[in-house]
């Protein structure tokens, strides 16, 4: 005993006693909510999308920070007029100990588009092998966001030949073992992984829908870490003796989208006096601490989360609680709004309290609870005023939201209803088109500002952050403020 | 009526049953609200699809179609094991079925066979003892039983079993040790039922003739009640059993879905949260199936095994 | 004697439950000491006090109200289930036990289709394709109930014509429906009535299990299955957000079955046999 703690003091002095003497050799058991990836859109994504297991790499990945970081590759750079050259890094394999080159990262990126999960602007004649390290990727339209773009981990690159839906082979710190759709998914140290060797033996995923079930897997030690915990659910797992729980920085904004180009009766907030009464009606800071729970939602006034936006993201202020003023404002005259919100993001908590917030003020809100198809029709045929929803941000990309949804030419069916006016298209495009980063978030903060505090077309309510629940004894677990980009190879078990 | 002659009519009657049901189910998709071939494309590329999509999507789906047309087109399909694709997952509704509903058997199964081993020591100690505390205690707790909500009582079973004592896994699959708490949740609401109904039928027993007189022969009581009573109300529990079985698919929907077991019912609530009608439609040709069959072996063991039941029953299908 | 004793005495009690219940919901607006919907965050689960008999939710409403209105909503949706299961099951089990025939084996064929699948599946089915909510959750439950009552309805309109009770009032010139009206339907109700009450406490849970499943009654109604579900994210903080509705759900069907089986026994023996012990 008293060696042990002698060593640790010299291993402290060597600014290494977090780790343990040797490396502890053990199973985790992560518990997730519903098993996602039999759906169609995600069958060819097994371990990677929308559960991240650690067993593919992009050519980059998404730093905590929410900047560029290498992976696959080391170098990129611009290639005009529209391009971008990326170089990787040399001398890695597969975990089955064939070599990665660019064909097989080729191969990848074509395998998404045409399962139709890219979300770039890349298209069949965009990616050109130029020799087995060397790999030019060129958008079918001008698209300075790609690098920052493909970080997702839906770019994982896998081995050319093996079959991404059933046994994905990979260069990530685990490998493949078993997959049971609606049970578990089960990796393991990939022993050839270029960089730091995980420490866990194995991680078993396993999907548990009912969060209540979760919990009390946790309780009972069935599994040692749980992933996404309500904020309830969080503060009475803090109180157990044995558990403790983690918060990320906030990955995802809890956003109230509004119809801004809807048709009768969907025509209301198509009055920028009557949108701007709305975001004074609510008192952000209570629904902060008191209906989400302080710990796992902030005070934000972006639509991304903040740090998304670097230095630039004071420029968006938000509009003021104003209750009084928001009264004024609608000059008395009693106002019915009907209000969606999306079922698998949004808890009831929250689309009551906006309800009674706004009832406050004279605006009667008509919720209507949707189920997931539902929801989707209603928001992509414009049948609706009010939209709550909880987008995450997954990528590097500071403009990608306000290019998905309130840009004029965005893809989404949606963006008919939420597109905002020719000014914001603007700033967003000088965001799409900037050449460094630091431009693009200055530009997607003008945007922001314009969209938030000038037009308000959306209202940012809260930001979320993720929480995990574990027992005391996982160990090394750095939380990222993506889900979908958490690491878990630096976690380990202590005995 | 043979037994020949019998079978024949049997059949037929099932045959018919099948055809309304397989009808009732396709209807339920017209019912709905929503273009199937606008989710389809929804669901396979994320998006909202554009008009000409849609409208070309539907000629090759035949929704363009009259609704017999299709109808018939489904049907015939679904008589070869076609059940169409799920739209959620784009696989075979018949493989999915087939590869998650074994889980739901093993588990409605045990839960049968633990309800019944609660059940009938209970109500035969219930009905023997009748009128004392016991006898209350047992129909109170009966009561209660068939009173509770599946999903409340499974919570509390795994904070005991699983949080306070530990000696069981809170969910999943894999081990005899995980059928243990969702096959007791399901288990526990039948057993009360059957042994409300197992008393009944007991006490009716006890008061008929046979036994009056075998106690009046000087049979002590718990013996009269073995030997006859028992055997006598024990020959309507293949029926409870059966439809009691019916009740225990229907509360697997729920207590699936607490304890994460990879079953059917769990597979149907989501594909109803999904709108994935394919799914839908072929999960209720699926189970009325394999219930017409459930009950036709059912019906056909009580005219082998009691020659009191002859013809009439026919019409039970 | 012991049992019938006891069997009164327990019907008493589930009749005395039934009662104040109706008369709770009734008399909501004058019980509930607060509006049931009036969010107050910054009293968010707060511990019962003199102002908050029970405590307030995670909105900071006030739980004894929301319960107390939710009565309403609760034994509102039975009732009018109910009712509409009783008009479908009567209106087809009279109809197929007089017509006999042609008219009769069509029906009980249909019957025998909606039997063949689990009542809960098929509900389920139906409610999850039309969508969540109040209406089709009434309308789908009550489009696959009413047929155990018509088959019910059926056997008691049978017995009637085998005790020639039909025959002699044709006899005295009765038409068909005076037939019905005067002389079937006096002697159906009083059994639909039992089997109504035998079925009221499954059709609560099956209520409140499509609610915990999403598929019912939506929040902010608070309706007790739904507040149920909604209080399960507080499992752990605020356990009482379960435990309430919860037992207010269990009482209510005790209630219900308290009430059902000590009217059977009090119903002609051979009628209650046919109703069975369904109500198991």
């Amino acid at each position: 005993m008293q060696m042990r703690r002698v060593l640790c003091l010299v291993l402290v002095a060597c600014g290494s006693c977090g780790t343990p003497p040797s490396p502890a050799r053990r199973t985790l058991v992560v518990a997730y909510g519903t098993d996602e990836f039999p759906v169609t859109l995600n069958r060819e994504r097994l371990g990677r999308y929308p559960l991240n297991a650690g067993l593919c790499e992009p050519l980059v990945r998404l730093a905590p920070d929410f900047a560029v970081a290498p992976a696959l590759a080391t170098r990129w750079e611009r290639r005009e007029p529209n391009g971008v050259r990326f170089t990787l890094r040399s001398g890695i394999t597969f975990s089955d100990g064939t070599p990665v080159t660019a064909r097989a990262v080729a191969q990848t990126l074509d395998h998404a588009m045409r399962t139709r999960i890219d979300y770039t602007t890349l298209s069949d004649t965009s990616v050109r092998v130029v020799d087995d390290t060397t790999l030019d990727l060129r958008p079918a339209r001008v698209n300075r966001r790609l690098v920052e773009q493909l970080v997702h981990p839906t770019y994982g690159v896998f081995k050319p030949g093996s079959d991404p839906a059933r046994h994905p082979i990979c260069t990530g710190p685990f490998q493949f073992v078993d997959y049971v759709a609606y049970d578990h998914l089960t990796v393991a140290r990939n022993e050839q992984y270029r960089g730091e060797r995980a420490r866990l033996d194995t991680i078993v995923l396993r999907f548990i829908p009912d969060e209540t079930t979760r919990t009390l897997a946790l309780r009972s030690h069935d599994v040692d870490v749980i992933v996404d915990v309500g904020a309830s659910n969080a503060a009475a797992v803090g109180r157990v003796a044995g558990l403790h729980i983690v918060t990320a920085p906030p990955g995802a904004v809890l956003v109230m989208y509004m119809n801004l180009n809807g048709a009768a009766p969907y025509q209301q907030l198509r009055d920028q006096g009557l949108r701007r009464a709305v975001a004074m009606a609510i008192d952000r800071r209570t629904l902060v601490t008191r209906v989400l729970g302080t710990g796992s939602a902030a005070l934000v006034s972006t639509v991304n989360p903040p740090a998304v936006l670097g230095p630039y993201a004071s420029q968006v202020v938000g509009i003021p609680f104003d209750s009084a003023g928001a009264r004024l404002a609608l000059h008395g005259r009693p106002r019915t709004l009907s209000l969606i919100a999306n079922p698998a993001s949004v808890d009831h908590a929250t689309v009551e309290y906006v309800q009674a917030q706004l009832a406050r003020v004279g605006i009667d809100v008509r919720v209507e609870q949707l189920d997931a198809a539902a929801f989707e029709s209603r928001l992509n045929s414009g049948a609706f005023d009010l939209d709550l929803e909880q987008p995450s941000q997954n990528d590097a990309n500071p403009a990608f939201l306000l290019a998905l949804r309130w840009y004029s030419k965005s893809s989404t069916r949606s963006a008919l209803f939420t597109h905002a006016s020719p000014q914001f298209d603007t700033l967003v495009e000088r965001a799409l088109a900037a050449n460094t980063v630091d431009d693009a978030r200055r530009a997607a903060a003008e945007a922001m500002h314009r969209l938030v505090d000038v037009e308000v077309g959306a209202i940012p309510l809260a930001g979320i952050s993720r929480l995990y629940a574990m027992s005391d004894n996982v160990r090394g677990f750095v939380p990222h403020p993506s889900r979908l980009n958490q690491d878990w190879s630096t976690v380990w078990l202590a005995p | 009526m043979s037994l020949a002659q019998w079978l024949v009519r049997r059949a037929g009657g099932a045959v018919v049953v099948w055809l309304l049901i397989s009808f009732l189910a396709f209807s339920l998709s017209t019912l709905a609200p929503g273009d199937p071939a606008q989710l389809m494309l929804l669901r396979r590329t994320g998006d909202a699809p554009s008009e000409t999509e849609v409208v070309e999507l539907r000629h090759r789906m035949g929704l363009d179609r009259p609704f017999a047309a299709r109808y018939v087109t489904w049907l015939s399909n679904a008589s070869r094991g076609d059940l169409g694709e799920s739209y959620r997952t784009g696989q075979p509704v018949l493989t999915e079925l087939r590869t998650r509903f074994p889980a739901t058997l093993t588990l409605a199964l045990t839960a049968l066979l633990a309800g019944l081993l609660i059940a009938v020591p209970l109500a035969a100690a219930s009905a023997a003892a009748r009128g004392t505390s016991l006898d209350h205690a047992a129909r109170l707790l009966a009561l209660v039983g068939v009173s509770m909500p599946s999903y409340w009582l499974a919570y509390v079973l795994m904070l005991v079993f699983a949080v306070m004592l530990g000696v069981l896994p809170v969910s999943g699959s894999g081990g005899l040790r995980h059928l243990v708490l969702p096959s007791l949740t399901l288990a526990l609401g039948s057993a009360a039922s059957i042994t409300r109904m197992l008393r009944a039928n007991l006490l009716d027993e006890l008061g008929s003739d046979y036994v009056r007189t075998a106690r009046a022969k000087g049979l002590p009581g718990h013996l009269v009640l073995m030997r006859h009573a028992l055997r006598n109300a024990l020959n309507p529990l293949v029926t409870v059993s059966a439809l009691r079985f019916g009740r225990l698919l229907g509360e697997a929907v729920i207590v699936e879905t607490v304890f994460a077991w990879p079953g059917v019912g769990r597979w149907m609530v989501e594909s109803i949260y999904d709108r994935d009608y394919p799914a839908i439609q072929g999960f209720v040709l699926y189970i009325a199936t394999v219930f017409i069959i459930i009950n036709a072996i059912v019906d056909l063991s009580y005219r082998v095994m009691d020659p009191r039941v002859r013809l009439g029953a026919a019409a039970t299908a | 004697m012991m049992r019938l004793v006891f069997r009164s005495r327990a019907a008493f009690a589930g009749g005395t439950i039934v009662v104040a219940l109706f008369a709770v919901a009734l008399l909501a607006p004058w019980l509930a000491p607060h509006d049931p919907a009036l969010v107050d965050p910054a009293s968010s689960f707060a511990s019962p006090s003199a102002a908050h008999w029970l405590g307030t939710d995670n909105l900071g409403r006030d739980v004894l109200s929301r319960l107390v209105y939710g009565a309403r909503w609760s034994l509102g949706i039975v009732v009018v289930a109910t009712a509409l299961i009783m008009s479908m099951g009567v209106a087809v089990g009279v109809v197929s036990g007089y017509a006999g025939g042609l008219l009769d084996d069509v029906l009980m064929r249909l019957v025998d289709t909606v039997l063949s699948i689990p009542t809960l599946l098929l509900g389920l089915a139906i409610v999850g394709t039309l969508g969540p909510g109040i209406g089709s959750m009434t309308i789908g439950l009550a489009s696959i109930w009413w047929v155990g009552y018509a088959r019910v309805v059926r056997g008691l309109v049978l017995t009637l014509r085998e005790r020639g009770f039909v025959d002699a009032a044709r006899a005295l010139g009765a038409n068909d429906r005076r037939v019905v009206l005067v002389h079937i339907m006096p002697s159906v109700l009083p059994s639909v009535a039992v089997l109504a009450s035998l079925e009221m406490g499954e059709l609560i849970l099956a209520i409140s299990g499509l609610s915990f499943l999403g598929l019912g009654v939506q929040p902010p109604t608070p309706e007790w299955g739904a507040m149920l579900n909604d209080g399960r994210s507080f499992f752990f903080t605020a356990p009482q957000l379960v435990l309430y509705p919860g037992l207010v759900i269990t009482a209510s069907v005790l209630g219900f079955n308290l009430l059902g089986d000590g009217l059977r026994d009090a119903l002609d023996p051979v009628d209650a046999l046919r109703l069975g012990r369904s109500g198991a």
